[in-house]
């Protein structure tokens, strides 16, 4: 593993420490001293020093105006009044630390002989619970095929008692059949369920229920669902996984790899939880050790912290391991671009950019049609844009005629484009930019409706128009006997109907570049009208989408009047919305004219949003009883 | 609407010192005087709305935790045995408590911000343009975020964290280094 830069500066786990400590103690230490002397470290710890001082500059709102009225309300709906005795409220659970270690010694305890029950009565192997805070037990820890699945929920005491609890569960089909991870219809809360079974009262407090598992299982995410109130309960971020094993209840890869595939983006992580493409510390783990038993019950949320401390345990191992197959197949004057590819995975996931993209440069000089040379590389390259390094242009530019040469014998579209195209326009000169930018109409459609519609796998526009078109004509309604894995039913049905108006805007983009303009007017209206039913009051793609539709037909002023609510409902964009419409429309953009609408058009989303937020609250509380 | 004062500024008068005055409504309070509760509120809730906000980033959770904690906080202030000038921090304290309780929870009371999803998706212009630290703590994993606020904001100690959140002082340790590097790698690749 010589050449790997990390080895020669402190980590930044050291650094981070450093500057925590206090400067005295920092001064005298070993880093301290390096730290002193090493400006790109020194560098490191003043970044750290200000991501404090900003959070602390965060400015929040305050308490909104009708709180107080809601307290009140609820305090004597509640209790009558807040002046008798609240008597199913232990003070100590409101108590401040000093008192909190008593509460946590007798909290532990009780959790000690819970936990000891738990072992001593179930069968083994014992039911370790998820971790984190999980609420969902079951057992056995690892159900095989055929066998059958005790399950236990702990409701929250607040909870409701109620007569029947649900499970909603989704059974994994074997790695590469399950829906895309990705997109708007491959996230948990918009896949779609079944009732496996009941949860029923115990006297504990807690509800139980057991699931036949099929012959074939693998392994089945869950939730739990309150039917009568629309309410659901999920591990945090995301369903409760289990992972079923071998029959003779040793460690299944098939089920990992099953569970991998179904695991989804979570909404609220943004698209750092999007999987990137080869690159999965879980399966990493999974390929290496296989016998390692993390994971065994994971989701994205509470498992991969756990996944993730496990594998910096082994992170060593690992770097052997791949400095073992670097030594190896390196020399070896050809190698598939299957090989090559997973080298960059391997690299990638051990965190090791520079080793990634030496290999990816190879996929992308030895095989560049293959259709993940770009992406690999491109990929790779940004990378290592997100590192401390040095004269970092001038590392990246001089991959830039390898992208080129990858983009060129490879089919188009390409997925890599996007990540493509921006290391040029940081990084090339003006020819390398237009070249690229060039080459954004044969790509970006195709590529964002890529991102955005589940990762079609399509190889023309008109194969992404006829998904979009089944994407967008798909009435939200719940097949019968059906219910969302993650969500409740409303939400389901108001990001069913985003997910149309999204479908519908790219829908009516492709058609426009057929030439059918007043049809794309046709599927840019269906988009705003499943926009507004998603309760959304301004989507760019849509207003775009109207926009661009309109000025293809002549109709300057709707086309104006939709650039600018795009611009308006797209805050961290308007001035790119706005040039993008300035740009088409040329002399009849007049600028004072648009500052003026875009104002009247901010107000006008303000408003409709300010409706519409009671209702968004008013569903959020009822969703949570 | 506000909540009703509940006249210790007459109280003022005799006892113009704000600790003595407040002990007095703590008292108030703690005897169910939905009056002095308002008068807290007033003084206090901006303050635990804010905590739990800044913990959840949701305003709904954060308006629940708030709500809960004043509805509990008659019973609560018993416990309180500190002298007055010491209840600021108390009760920030405890709307910590609350908010990580509320998360703990597990129940997604989260709204649908759809405005923050067509931004997210937005094509083509996301990787172009500059996070701000608040869009960067928002796609932080939860455990990084909440050890990264209550460490930096918060400014608890390592130990005190491990006992808020129930981890162990290491995993502390890690999950601030971890989210201190993805901030960095957010805000760096934004740029």
């Amino acid at each position: 593993m010589s050449g790997i830069r990390t080895r020669w500066h402190p980590s930044f786990d050291a650094l981070s420490s450093h500057a925590d400590s206090s400067t005295d103690a920092a001064s005298s230490t070993r880093i301290g001293r390096h730290v002193s002397s090493c400006p790109e470290c020194g560098n490191q710890v003043a970044e750290i020093h200000a991501l404090g001082h900003a959070a602390r500059a965060m400015t929040v709102a305050g308490a909104p105006p009708d709180l107080w009225a809601r307290i009140e309300a609820a305090a004597s709906a509640s209790a009558g009044s807040v002046t008798r005795p609240q008597v199913h409220l232990a003070p100590a659970d409101l108590s401040p630390p000093l008192s909190r270690r008593h509460r946590a010694l007798a909290l532990g305890a009780t959790m000690l002989l819970t936990m000891l029950a738990i072992v001593a009565l179930w069968p083994r192997p014992a039911s370790l619970q998820a971790a984190g805070p999980s609420r969902l037990t079951f057992s056995p820890a690892r159900p095989v095929p055929g066998g059958e699945l005790r399950v236990r929920y702990q409701p929250l005491a607040a909870d409701p008692k109620v007569e029947r609890l649900v499970l909603v569960g989704r059974f994994a089909r074997p790695a590469g059949l399950n829906p895309s991870r990705s997109g708007y219809r491959g996230r948990a809360h918009d896949q779609l369920a079944d009732s496996l079974g009941e949860l029923v009262p115990t006297a504990d407090g807690s509800y139980v229920g057991r699931i036949r598992l099929p012959a074939d299982f693998l392994a089945v995410s869950l939730t739990v669902l309150d039917p009568r109130r629309d309410g659901l309960d999920i591990d945090g971020a995301a369903p409760w996984m289990v992972i079923g094993g071998a029959p003779d209840g040793t460690p299944s890869l098939a089920s990992y790899l099953a569970a991998q595939d179904t695991r989804t983006a979570w909404l609220y992580n943004g698209w750092r939880s999007l999987p990137r493409q080869g690159v999965d510390v879980a399966d990493s783990l999974k390929r290496y050790f296989p016998a390692h038993p993390a994971g065994w019950a994971f989701t994205q949320s509470y498992g991969m912290s756990r996944g993730r401390f496990d594998l910096l345990r082994f992170f060593e191992s690992a770097e052997r391991k791949y400095a073992a197959m670097n030594d190896a197949l390196w020399p070896q004057p050809s190698l598939d671009a299957e090989r090559l590819h997973d080298m960059v995975a391997f690299a990638r996931t051990i965190d090791e950019p520079w080793e990634a993209v030496r290999w990816a440069g190879r996929l992308a000089a030895q095989h560049p049609e293959d259709s993940r040379a770009l992406a690999d590389l491109a990929v790779s390259l940004h990378e290592i844009e997100l590192r401390p390094t040095p004269a970092v242009g001038d590392s990246i530019r001089r991959w830039l005629p390898v992208l080129d040469q990858a983009y060129r014998r490879g089919p188009v579209p390409n997925a890599g484009y996007v990540d493509a195209l921006h290391l040029a326009v940081r990084y090339g000169d003006s020819s390398t930019r237009a070249l690229w930018t060039g080459r954004e109409t044969a790509n970006v459609a195709i590529a964002n409706v890529w991102a955005m519609t589940a990762r079609l796998a399509v190889d023309s526009a008109d194969q992404a128009r006829s998904q979009l078109r089944r994407h967008a004509e798909d009435a939200c309604t719940l097949p019968p006997g059906r219910l969302p894995l993650a969500s409740s039913v409303d939400e389901w049905r108001i990001r069913c109907e985003l997910d149309r108006a999204i479908s519908y805007s790219f829908l009516s983009s492709l058609t426009l570049r057929t030439g059918l303009a007043r049809q794309a007017l046709t599927e840019a209206d269906s988009a705003t009208v499943a926009m507004r039913r998603a309760e959304i009051c301004a989507l760019p793609h849509a207003h775009r989408a109207h926009a661009l539709a309109a000025l293809a037909l002549g109709d300057t002023a709707t086309a104006l009047s939709d650039f600018v609510l795009a611009a308006a409902g797209y805050p961290s964009g308007v001035s790119r919305e706005l040039e993008s419409a300035e740009a088409r429309l040329g002399g009849r953009f007049d600028r004072n004219a648009v500052a003026a609408r875009l104002e009247e058009a901010r107000r006008t989303i303000e408003t409709c949003n300010a409706e519409l937020r009671p209702r968004r609250q008013a569903r959020a509380r009822g969703r949570a009883g | 609407m506000r909540p009703p004062s509940d006249g210790t500024a007459t109280t003022a008068v005799f006892v113009d010192d704000e600790p003595a005055r407040l002990r007095i409504r703590l008292d108030r309070v703690a005897a169910g005087d939905r009056a002095a509760l308002g008068a807290l509120f007033v003084e206090f809730g901006d303050l635990v709305y804010r905590a739990a906000l800044r913990l959840t980033g949701s305003e709904a959770d954060a308006e629940d935790a708030t709500q809960e904690l004043f509805l509990r906080l008659p019973a609560a202030v018993r416990g309180f045995t500190g002298d007055a000038s010491s209840f600021p921090g108390w009760i920030h304290r405890v709307a910590v408590r609350q908010a990580l309780m509320q998360m703990r929870s597990g129940r997604r009371r989260r709204e649908v911000d759809v405005d923050a999803v067509a931004s997210l998706v937005a094509p083509t212009d996301d990787a172009l343009n500059r996070l701000t630290l608040e869009a960067a703590l928002a796609r932080l994993s939860v455990e990084h975020r909440v050890v990264f606020l209550l460490k930096e904001v918060e400014g608890l100690s390592h130990a005190e964290i491990a006992e808020l959140v129930g981890i162990s002082v290491s995993n502390s340790e890690v999950r601030l280094h971890r989210a201190r590097r993805e901030l960095r790698d957010m805000l760096r690749g934004s740029r």
